[in-house]
């Protein structure tokens, strides 16, 4: 999920993918489906962060518009 | 004498020499890097642009809008905006074939969309793209101020920045286009598939959107809701025009790399050859024509900019090799249209606050067809003889092309939103104004006076 994926604590040998958490397979091993990676559990956080601040921007636009017009129809009384 | 030429010479040879220590590619990436922040100025113009056009009672609401259009564009492009523009090249889905490219150059959850020594340029064409689609949020953005909501507003601006639009590049703003390959379209600097697309995306929206409150009169008459800082719009609109080198350069590629179309000369992104030099000459006198074809007929500070924006849109598509005072010409008739075009739109009962369906949407259409009538018979693409070559027809098609990929789904998503009632704002707070009702700061605590609507 994390980490670095380097394979020694050095940059000499370094060379592809140096992003933390990178997807490191052993020779031979099968690639896992996207959502099993670190890579695609990741973005799908990122994509629920996106989904969630959207809601809450609703939840709290429409608390703002019910008390406005709340407030009108109580003034207008 | 000799002496002195001589240490120049050496001189010369060594910073040649230091030079070449460089290697080309990184020369090619700082390139396309400088575009990026450059665009970043089109959007700091739009927001000065939006927040003057807006009344002193939703200023501040008008900029978190266009703030947070850019914020969702660029994890939303990342997601998946930068994948739909390789792979719905084919048409209107992917093919296997194409879906694979996709996968191949933007898979967002693949070592390609990350820091990767083996992949320097990647990022920085992400980039690159992702303010071209800030650019089309941000156009739209500025129509539907002072009555939107601002979450209906944040998945329209998604909708059209990292979908609608990229669809529409891919089909016309790529070497394997299928606009391109089969029609010859060509739209170098994007009037069709970035201002016409955001501008008729715009329009679908407005119509469901309704105006704002008090702009039109029970007979159908339209009252004047002007902003509450025109030099601020201006500047705004100047700002713009900085950032349209940016977004301009982007669109060029740089020779002698892997992914270059040509090995020593600057080619468009369908791999045509052209120059920097085209650019300075063709952006500057379109710049130009806008303004005065603008001010010539209407004196209006506000028409007169968006006659610069105008102006490089009218001649965005054939900027590559337009003759210059030939583009200046282009300009112009597109900057003199700006006025009149906006009367129609706003006899029809369309209320676009910023002149966004006008300036981006008619004068986009008009770009794209001048390429054609003035530029047709070049090939529309690099290559043996025997390519398509550009044509009014082939214009012409793009053109409706880009029409209804900003049309339809403007229109189709925003009337669900309608039908919802999540889409436009209640009266009782457009009366009262966005700020006081939702925003926790006041844009000018000195007190100036808000202005009210006829209506109130």
């Amino acid at each position: 999920m994390f980490g670095s994926p380097l394979k020694e604590a050095s940059w000499n040998s370094a060379e592809g993918a140096i992003y933390n958490g990178a997807t490191v397979l052993a020779e031979g091993a099968e690639a896992p489906l996207w959502f099993a990676t670190s890579e695609g559990i990741w973005l799908i956080i990122a994509m629920a962060l996106c989904v969630l601040a959207l809601l809450i921007g609703h939840g709290h636009e429409s608390a703002a518009y019910r008390r406005e017009r709340d407030r009108a129809r109580g003034a207008s009384q | 004498m000799e002496e002195q030429l001589a240490e120049l010479a050496a001189k010369v040879a060594a910073l040649e020499a230091a030079g070449s220590g460089t290697p080309n590619f990184v020369i090619a990436e700082v390139y396309y890097y400088v575009t990026i922040p450059l665009m970043v100025i089109i959007h700091a113009g739009f927001l000065a642009y939006e927040m003057g056009a807006s009344r002193l009672k939703n200023v501040l609401a008008s900029g978190i809008k266009n703030i947070l259009a850019f914020a969702f564009m660029m994890p939303t492009f990342y997601f998946f905006g930068w994948f739909v523009y390789w792979a719905w090249t084919p048409g209107l889905l992917p093919t296997a074939e194409s879906w694979q490219v996709g996968i191949d150059f933007a898979n967002p959850a693949g070592a390609v969309m990350g820091p990767n020594l083996g992949d320097t340029i990647t990022g920085v064409f992400w980039g690159a793209f992702a303010l071209f689609a800030a650019t089309t949020a941000s156009i739209f953005s500025g129509s539907v101020i002072e009555r939107i909501r601002v979450s209906s507003f944040i998945v329209l601006a998604i909708v059209l920045g990292s979908f609608a639009w990229v669809v529409a590049a891919a089909w016309g703003w790529s070497a394997s286009g299928w606009l391109v390959t089969e029609y010859g379209y060509h739209d170098f600097g994007a009037a069709g598939v970035v201002h016409m697309v955001a501008g008729f995306f715009a329009l679908g929206v407005l119509i469901n959107l309704g105006p704002r409150l008090g702009k039109f009169n029970p007979d159908g008459t339209a009252n004047d809701l002007s902003g509450h800082n025109m030099p601020l719009t201006v500047i705004g609109l100047m700002m713009i025009m900085v950032g349209f080198f940016g977004f301009l350069m982007a669109c060029v590629l740089v020779p002698g790399q892997a992914w270059s179309f040509d090995a020593g000369m600057w080619t468009s992104i369908y791999g045509t050859k052209m120059t920097l030099s085209t650019l300075a000459f063709n952006i500057l006198m379109g710049f130009a024509g806008g303004v005065i074809g603008a001010w010539a007929f209407t004196r209006d500070p506000f028409w007169m900019m968006s006659g610069a924006l105008a102006g490089i849109i009218s001649c965005a598509s054939g900027m590559d090799f337009f003759w210059p005072p030939m583009a200046f010409a282009v300009a112009f008739a597109g900057g003199a249209m700006l006025a009149p075009l906006a009367k129609i739109l706003e006899n029809m009962g369309i209320d676009d606050a910023v002149g966004a369906v006008t300036v981006h949407g008619f004068i986009g259409v008009w770009g794209v067809l001048a390429c054609g009538i003035f530029a047709s018979g070049y090939p529309a693409l690099s290559g043996d003889v025997g390519v398509p070559t550009i044509s009014l027809y082939g214009q012409a098609v793009g053109a409706l092309m880009m029409f209804l990929c900003g049309f339809v789904p403007g229109y189709v998503i925003s009337l669900v939103m309608r039908i919802l009632g999540i889409l436009r704002v209640d009266d009782e707070s457009q009366m009262a104004g966005l700020d006081p009702v939702k925003v926790p700061l006041v844009a000018y605590p000195e007190g100036m006076a808000s202005h009210h609507t006829p209506a109130e």
